[in-house]
């Protein structure tokens, strides 16, 4: 784990930001206007994971338990076919994209299909938790606020997302299309999701933290909440608030616009996908008392 | 038979290439609703269907403040003026 010192720090996206985001993809800044307004917020001392909780870590956490994910319970799990999300029949963390499929051979990957109750059980089992959603972004960007974990310009080698697999830009929808459809013929519905910490050290966090834009979406303890409520947003963002739970960081199947240090997802608590997965987080100091009497 | 009236989410305008309009029809229940919804703006019908006809997982349908998952689903009644807001389960990015 990282230890991220406590700060009182910039959360949420600038209004320059917003404008620019808007510009140069094809979502109205309706879509992204839940990321404002940038605010300060002051965040205690914590440790976070360096990396998302991997399958074989997750493996000897069921193996220990004896945990059954949401999605092995129900029998399936979300899994993008030829065209749109489909409930794949057989698609659980041990089978990412359903029968045929291991992770056996991908023990050093991130876990994914994994609900916010099966995030929480794990974490509660290594003794840690969730980080909140905003230490998951200070870990992201650092004392001062940037775009991505490891600054303002794209590139290359960055991180794990479509872009990099793509070899060019994606800025609207029928782009990312393509590229699935490249991407699926060539490697079926697998995941394309990547040893953590492969994109160390060029796409780490100023505190070394890996993984934070991209190769799986994460989930946080915080309950999706609007940062302004006097402010206009989405009816839709608006009914979430209270219901969802926030997501952050983007997946290998997310543009760079959506792997963004500042970036909001709100999501049901009870789903889950093969894009989805989760890091944890501690309270310090790591077990001992709050109080020194000698 | 009811009055309803469609909140989808902002990207869904993206996705139909241009401002939607106002989202408005007459229904009995939450399916015929959606049917009416579906049919209006076919690209809409993944993402509120799976390939079975059932209320797909990845999302979510209010009617004002309530999941009709916790009604009766696609047979919930609709009566009056009835708000439907359309969230997917994973909103954002």
């Amino acid at each position: 784990m990282v230890t991220i010192p406590a700060a009182e720090v910039q959360i949420g996206s600038s209004e320059e930001h917003m404008d620019g985001l808007t510009s140069v993809q094809h979502y109205g800044r309706e879509w992204f206007e839940d990321e404002s307004p940038q605010h300060r917020r002051a965040v205690a001392t914590f440790a976070i994971d360096t990396y998302p909780v991997t399958n074989g870590e997750y493996l000897a956490f069921t193996e220990a338990t004896g945990h059954r994910t949401a999605a092995e319970l129900r029998g399936w799990g979300l899994v993008y076919g030829a065209s749109y999300w489909e409930e794949r029949e057989g698609a659980c963390w041990r089978r990412p994209a359903g029968p045929g499929d291991s992770v056996q051979d991908r023990l050093d990957h991130p876990v994914v299909h994994v609900g916010h109750a099966d995030a929480l059980a794990y974490a509660a089992w290594a003794g840690k938790r969730l980080p909140t959603e905003a230490e998951w972004e200070y870990a992201a960007h650092g004392p001062q606020w940037r775009c991505w974990p490891w600054g303002a310009e794209w590139g290359p080698g960055f991180a794990n997302c479509a872009e990099h697999w793509s070899g060019t830009a994606i800025s609207d929808f029928a782009a990312w299309r393509s590229w699935w459809a490249r991407r699926r013929a060539e490697h079926g519905e697998t995941p394309a999701t990547t040893p953590v910490g492969a994109f160390s050290p060029t796409g780490d966090s100023p505190f070394g933290v890996a993984d934070l834009a991209g190769n799986v979406a994460e989930w946080t303890a915080t309950t999706y909440h609007l940062y302004d409520r006097d402010r206009s947003y989405d009816p839709v963002y608006t009914m979430a608030a209270g219901r969802y739970m926030v997501v952050r960081g983007g997946s290998w199947k997310d543009f760079r616009f959506q792997v963004r240090t500042s970036e909001r997802i709100a999501v049901d608590p009870v789903y889950s996908s093969f894009a989805l997965g989760f890091r944890c987080a501690a309270d310090l100091p790591l077990g001992s008392s709050p109080c020194a009497f000698s | 038979m009811a009055t309803v009236e469609f909140i989808v989410p902002a990207n869904w305008r993206t996705v139909a290439g241009g401002e939607l309009g106002e989202l408005r029809c007459s229904a009995d229940t939450v399916g015929g609703a959606l049917d009416w919804l579906t049919e209006a703006h076919p690209q809409f019908a993944a993402r509120v269907y799976t390939g079975q006809g059932r209320l797909a997982s990845w999302i979510n349908i209010y009617v004002g403040e309530d999941d009709v998952r916790h009604l009766d689903g696609l047979d919930t009644p609709l009566s009056g003026d009835a708000r439907l807001t359309v969230v997917p389960a994973l909103a954002g990015g």
